[in-house]
């Protein structure tokens, strides 16, 4: 098997010649392998076949023509190669063109005369260009679009400022007012303080009780609560009337004081009172 | 694991007449350019018409295959034989025209001849040219063989042409075929056997 091996490996090398004379040492293994023997001969056949493929038949000067064709091909090429390379290294731009174009932006009109840039400054040239065209009917349709946003804000409680008060003033304004009428609220809902055992409930249409009744609120006092509802001098048109908001702030300042020393006086006892229900009335409708 | 292609670059370019012209084209010598065309067209003509029969686009070929030695002049290195290079570009340029000209069947088939299915799918012969059959039918011995070789896959018949007819050495034969010299021993061992089943009529014929 071996012998089988060997010889065929030095079959493949005698077909391409790299074996001569093999078949002669060969001899001896072919009397006795009747397998390599048939492999032998069919190689041997077929090369036999391939040798009998003939030489392609060479055209005619054929390498005279490849070289002609060759060159030119090679000479259409450089002929391209230099257009390309005349028209890259600007060979092509008229002489003195950077120089009128220069000339003509700074409105020189001293260009050499018949150059195309020759008397043209740069304000004819931004005359040239086109108005850009405005569409037909913007102005209204911006203005209905502006609509609704104007509605709303006549909705608002500071509708109708014009201009309107500053944003942190209408804040500071509201801030205010709502801590006053949360105080004044607490204050007057607050519960009766509970009397020491032994004290004697003070009787109705007594002395005592005439001077631990409450007191009615002072009108003066309500007329400044009243200021709270006065909502349009919080939205002042003019800046005249800014003088107005601030000196109602004034108005607070002491509502809040006079507040004080009311609660104070009258202890909270009575707080249940008239004046106490209207202050919570107060209370509810600046809160809505 | 893939075989190490061997080192056959080191083939004494020095002495190949093709590296010689080149070198002196590329110093100056216009000349040796013509002189290269004239040593080398007839070759690269054969191999081209034995690889891809008797088409008419030969000679274009052979020029185009001149014109890639024209653009290789300035980086080419002798790093091998000169033949061994144009062969290279030769069989690209004959693969891409191919390619390009449709001749190139792929056949899908059940069933195929050992394992080389692709090669028994390019041995089926097309109706554009004589089968192997018919030009034996018709008494052409030369035709049939023609044929035969024709129906090879490129591979095969690029490896059996320069084994055969050109007599490259393997080693040489891979640096063409970008292959390694076992590939190609293989690639021509399966050519001869493809050989055999296609010109089988006439084989028992030579041996009677």
């Amino acid at each position: 098997m071996n012998a089988c091996l060997l010889f065929r490996s030095r079959l493949e090398a005698a077909l391409i010649g790299e074996l001569h004379g093999a078949p002669v040492l060969w001899h001896d293994h072919l009397v006795g392998c009747s397998a390599c023997r048939e492999l032998f001969e069919a190689e041997e056949a077929l090369d036999h076949l391939l040798a009998c493929l003939p030489e392609p038949e060479l055209p005619l000067a054929l390498a005279k023509r490849v070289v002609r064709r060759l060159q030119r091909e090679q000479h259409a090429t450089s002929k391209l190669d230099d257009a390309l390379d005349a028209a890259l290294a600007g060979n092509d731009v008229p002489a003195g063109l950077a120089d009128r174009v220069l000339a003509g932006l700074a409105g020189e009109r001293s260009a050499p005369a018949g150059s195309e840039l020759s008397g043209v400054t740069l304000d004819d040239l931004l005359g040239q260009v086109p108005a850009p065209e405005i569409p037909s009917g913007l102005s209204a349709r911006v203005l209905a679009n502006l609509e609704p946003v104007e509605v709303a804000a006549s909705t608002s409680p500071f509708a109708g400022a014009s201009p309107r008060p500053l944003p942190f003033f209408r804040f500071g304004l509201a801030a205010a007012a709502s801590v006053l009428a949360m105080f004044v609220g607490y204050r007057l809902w607050q519960p009766a303080p509970e009397l020491p055992n032994g004290t004697p409930m003070v009787a109705e249409n007594t002395p005592e009780a005439d001077r631990l009744a409450p007191e009615q609120p002072d009108p003066e006092l309500l007329a400044s609560l009243d200021l709270l509802e006065e909502w349009d001098l919080l939205v002042a048109d003019t800046p005249a009337d800014l003088d107005v908001v601030l000196g109602s702030l004034d108005d607070v300042e002491t509502e809040l004081l006079l507040l004080d020393s009311y609660v104070t006086s009258t202890g909270s006892a009575t707080g249940n009172g008239a004046g106490g229900d209207g202050a919570a009335s107060r209370n509810d409708e600046e809160e809505g | 694991m893939k075989e190490q292609r061997p080192d056959h670059d080191q083939a004494e370019p020095e002495e190949d007449l093709g590296v010689t012209l080149m070198l002196r084209w590329q110093a100056g010598d216009e000349a040796a350019f013509t002189e290269l065309v004239e040593a080398y067209s007839g070759r690269v003509f054969s191999l081209l018409t034995r690889f891809l029969g008797p088409v008419a686009q030969r000679e274009d070929l052979v020029q185009d295959v001149f014109m890639r030695v024209l653009r290789a002049k300035e980086r080419y290195t002798p790093t091998a034989r000169f033949s061994t290079w144009i062969y290279r570009i030769t069989f690209n340029l004959a693969t891409n025209h191919r390619e390009r000209a449709g001749l190139r069947r792929h056949l899908s088939l059940d069933q195929g001849v050992g394992e080389d299915r692709t090669a028994f799918a390019e041995l089926v012969p097309d109706e554009t040219t004589l089968s192997p059959e018919e030009a034996l039918n018709q008494g052409d011995v030369v035709a049939a063989v023609r044929a035969a070789i024709e129906r090879l896959p490129e591979t095969q018949r690029m490896a059996l042409i320069l084994a055969r007819y050109d007599e490259l050495p393997y080693a040489e034969i891979a640096v063409v075929l970008d292959s390694s010299e076992k590939a190609i021993k293989s690639l021509v061992h399966r050519a001869r056997e493809n050989l055999r089943v296609l010109l089988a009529p006439l084989l028992e014929e030579e041996v009677a």
